[in-house]
């Protein structure tokens, strides 16, 4: 059974597109209750980064994937 | 953001003595948990992939899926680690020369906001149960009152004794300081 690998891509960007309306719940969270001090904004920025790079570093990733090809799903398993 | 200066229904002459949370222990456990989740990709990598279905690693389409799968693992486990973060930080217990506070995040919307002066306080007790909070010296404070909400939960704050002691001496201070109050 073959599939075109664009369907993994788009719902990893699906999953990616609900992961940051979490993230941006969760950092409006922090903002707007969170104690005024350093550790709750150096763990803010943290998060931030951290997120950005994994982001950054999935799509460079992607970059260089051709996905136009084709997977066959039970090839994989069997 | 909440200021320490500036707390909901600031009274007059009021200064913080304590802000309070759970103590570090609990977070440490918290972090072990997500390290673990961490490190299971790996471990599901050697004992089932290499094992069971090496097919997979074999193509470049298959490496391809596996590798989105594991961006997208990573990114969740980061985003509720960071909910876990919150969920310890923005519980906090405070207590001022004239109240205390006990501000509670329940879930993504709903937080809770209690306070009650210290001269309404009733009683207050301290519970440390099992070997884990005596070892590391945590534990509940119950602080009984006489007002709507009956009773204020100090959960798994450090040193609980101290604290109970601490909160004694202020609401005698209280006392002698504001007289006709209450």
């Amino acid at each position: 059974m073959e599939v075109s690998l664009k369907i993994f891509l788009f719902a990893y960007l699906i999953f990616l597109f609900f992961w940051v309306i979490f993230s941006f719940f969760n950092i409006f969270h922090a903002v707007k209750f969170g104690l005024a001090n350093k550790t709750n904004i150096i763990v803010m920025i943290i998060y931030i980064v951290v997120s950005l790079i994994i982001i950054g570093v999935s799509f460079m990733f992607i970059s260089t994937i051709d996905w136009n090809e084709k997977i066959d799903i039970l090839s994989l398993f069997i | 953001m909440l200021q320490l200066d500036k707390l909901p229904n600031q009274l007059k002459n009021e200064e913080v003595i304590l802000v309070l949370r759970r103590d570090f222990v609990i977070f440490f456990f918290i972090i072990l948990r997500y390290l673990l989740l961490a490190i299971l990709p790996i471990f599901a990598k050697i004992f089932i992939i290499d094992f069971i279905f090496p097919h997979i690693v074999d193509t470049d389409e298959g490496v391809a899926v596996l590798t989105l799968l594991a961006f997208g693992y990573y990114l969740y486990i980061w985003l509720f680690f960071y909910r876990a973060f919150l969920d310890y930080y923005l519980d906090v217990w405070i207590v001022t020369n004239q109240r205390i506070l006990n501000i509670e995040l329940e879930d993504l919307f709903n937080r809770t906001v209690a306070e009650q002066k210290l001269n309404r306080i009733q009683d207050i007790t301290t519970e440390q149960k099992g070997f884990l909070p005596h070892f590391f010296n945590y534990g509940n404070v119950y602080i009984q009152t006489a007002g709507t909400i009956q009773r204020f939960v100090f959960e798994e704050v450090s040193n609980p004794n101290k604290v109970a002691h601490q909160i004694h001496k202020l609401i005698k201070w209280n006392k002698k300081a504001f007289p006709d109050d209450g």
